[in-house]
């Protein structure tokens, strides 16, 4: 699986930071920081997984009260 | 007519399920060519087979005899000793993503990349420990249920023997296709599991309104008894973050077998998703047996008591069944990812340019001595196992430091394993000495890992930027746009 190109080092290390996440995706604009903004499949996905599992929790306790 | 305290119906259920996917195991062989088709199968599994995987890695047998349990004896508010993960599943969505891009076997390899080989080296050799014994335990407890069932008749050896043999079997031919292949059959038993006790303890009472008169009002609501003072919000915060840096830590979250970020992202949340529903019908078949037969005081043994009660011959073949699925669904995916530490991660980097079928037949070994050393251990030493059990927590600890380093380019090696010792040895003085709740000891060992791995790694030398410049670039570049990262001679473990 590695057929990685063999690239002289100084070289590699140009292409390296040609593909490094670009600043304006970065939420800290800082070399040492490599946080990304999220992409919309992520903050969309995690937000609609949650709103799922609050549902389970209630419509746990609704089907409780049912047997009340 | 009863044979070792089974009715001949059941009998023929039970072989039946272990003929059955042993064969399905074993034609799976023919798909493994790689080391990479053994460990993760090929990386080829779509939605199904990954949500398939993850939910039956993720259950159990202690799970469904824990929840049946508690529920009842403490009523709906017993849920929670199994639901409470549920808010952490939202969290799978974004780090499961981030395993998948970095095109890993392990998250040995993970930790190679980021803290050099000798953390790498200690990592692995833990988890695979750590594995090997939970599949000796897996094993054992399914094993105590069913012998159980049969009234004492059958021996616990012979039951774990059995089920060990056979997903050694299944596990060493087939690897993960095996795994994967016999899991999404494995799940359709745990779901028959999950809701089988419910129809039968309501016909058996006498019907709905039997169970009202029967079972007290407060036992219906999820929120109250015993552990509803325990479910705090404190609790539930330190659950989550508890559970987060599980998740990026754990020995198995790094092996991912799905195509694509949206088929791993899916398949995580959506395993998990049915096992929180399952869980619920374990609660619910807690609270309808105990309108059956009320005065049980063990809470361990209700599960195993209500199969027999409940259920008709036939039946209780296809719930042993079923308890050995959740056993071996979990056992045959934790044997080849125990088994993938070792091959992959350690011998591999010892003994380089070795043939693929050289590699293929380690791996096989491997994989089998790691799940007959955790057997052996499981039965022969259960004392030792249980000391052992104290330090599963370990493991986790490495979640903060990949945490850190997945956002903070100084995180280095000499903080991780600053990280490592601090955050264990708070860990342990807070839950053994000053002896803190759960919540409690969360809410001290958690900050404190991640200052340490923060103070450690600023004033220690930074991992070289070559390094550090091909860990990010894979972590951020999608799965699908390999021809970047080829274009920078970045390194790429398995596509």
């Amino acid at each position: 699986m590695n057929d990685e190109q063999t690239l002289e080092p100084a070289e590699k290390r140009r292409r390296l930071k040609e593909i490094q996440l670009p600043d304006d995706r970065k939420i800290i604009k800082h070399p040492d920081f490599e946080v990304a903004w999220p992409e919309r499949v992520t903050w969309v996905g995690f937000a609609v997984v949650f709103i799922i599992c609050v549902l389970i929790i209630l419509a746990t306790g609704w089907i409780g009260k049912l047997f009340v | 007519m009863v044979l070792f305290g089974f009715h001949i119906a059941d009998i023929m259920v039970v072989c039946a399920y272990l003929v059955g996917i042993t064969i399905l195991g074993m034609y799976m062989a023919k798909r493994v060519k790689t080391v990479g088709d053994f460990f993760l199968g090929g990386r080829k599994f779509g939605k199904v087979l990954t949500t398939a995987r993850d939910f039956g890695l993720g259950t159990s047998t202690q799970d469904p005899v824990v929840v049946v349990g508690k529920s009842y004896q403490l009523g709906l508010s017993g849920v929670w000793y199994c639901l409470i993960n549920i808010f952490t599943t939202p969290f799978y969505w974004l780090t499961k993503a981030w395993f998948r891009r970095l095109r890993i076997y392990t998250t040995g390899d993970l930790c190679e990349k980021r803290f050099g080989r000798a953390f790498a080296y200690s990592y692995c050799f833990y988890s695979a420990i750590m594995l090997s014994v939970s599949m000796g335990l897996i094993l054992k407890s399914c094993a105590m249920v069913i012998v159980g069932i049969s009234g004492g008749v059958l021996k616990e050896e012979l039951v774990v023997f059995v089920m060990a043999f056979l997903f050694i079997l299944y596990g060493t031919f087939g690897g993960q296709h095996a795994a994967v292949i016999t899991d999404f059959f494995q799940a359709i038993f745990i779901i028959i599991l999950s809701i089988l006790l419910i129809p039968f303890s309501i016909v058996k009472v006498g019907g709905i309104s039997a169970i009202k008169e029967n079972v007290p009002d407060h036992f219906f609501y999820l929120a109250s008894t015993a552990v509803g003072n325990e479910v705090t919000v404190p609790f539930i915060i330190a659950a989550i973050l508890t559970v987060l840096i599980t998740a990026i830590g754990h020995p198995t979250q790094g092996t991912v077998i799905s195509k694509t970020e949206w088929e791993t992202r899916i398949g995580m949340v959506t395993g998990n998703i049915f096992k929180r529903l399952c869980t619920i019908a374990w609660a619910f078949s807690g609270l309808f047996f105990l309108a059956v037969s009320p005065g049980i005081e063990n809470s361990d043994t209700v599960f195993g008591i209500a199969i027999t009660v409940v259920l008709p011959a036939g039946l209780v073949g296809l719930m042993a069944a079923s308890l050995m699925a959740a056993a071996m669904s979990t056992c045959d995916g934790v044997m080849v990812i125990a088994g993938s530490y070792i091959a992959e991660n350690f011998y591999k980097r010892i003994k380089p340019g070795k043939s693929n079928r050289h590699y293929l037949l380690v791996s096989r070994s491997v994989s089998v001595a790691a799940a007959c050393l955790g057997i052996f251990f499981a039965l022969a030493f259960p004392s030792l196992v249980a000391a052992v059990k104290t330090t599963w927590i370990l493991p986790t600890f490495v979640g903060i430091s990949i945490l850190v380093a997945l956002a903070w380019r100084p995180a280095n090696r000499w903080g991780a394993w600053a990280t490592m010792a601090v955050t264990a040895t708070v860990w342990t003085i807070c839950k053994f000495y000053w002896k803190f709740s759960f919540a409690r000891t969360a809410a001290i060992y958690i900050p404190i890992g991640f200052i340490t791995m923060i103070v450690v790694s600023y004033f220690t030398p930074r991992e070289p930027e070559e390094q550090l410049d091909e860990f990010y670039a894979l972590l951020h570049t999608p799965v699908g746009q390999e021809d970047r990262l080829k274009y920078a001679g970045v390194e790429i473990l398995h596509y």
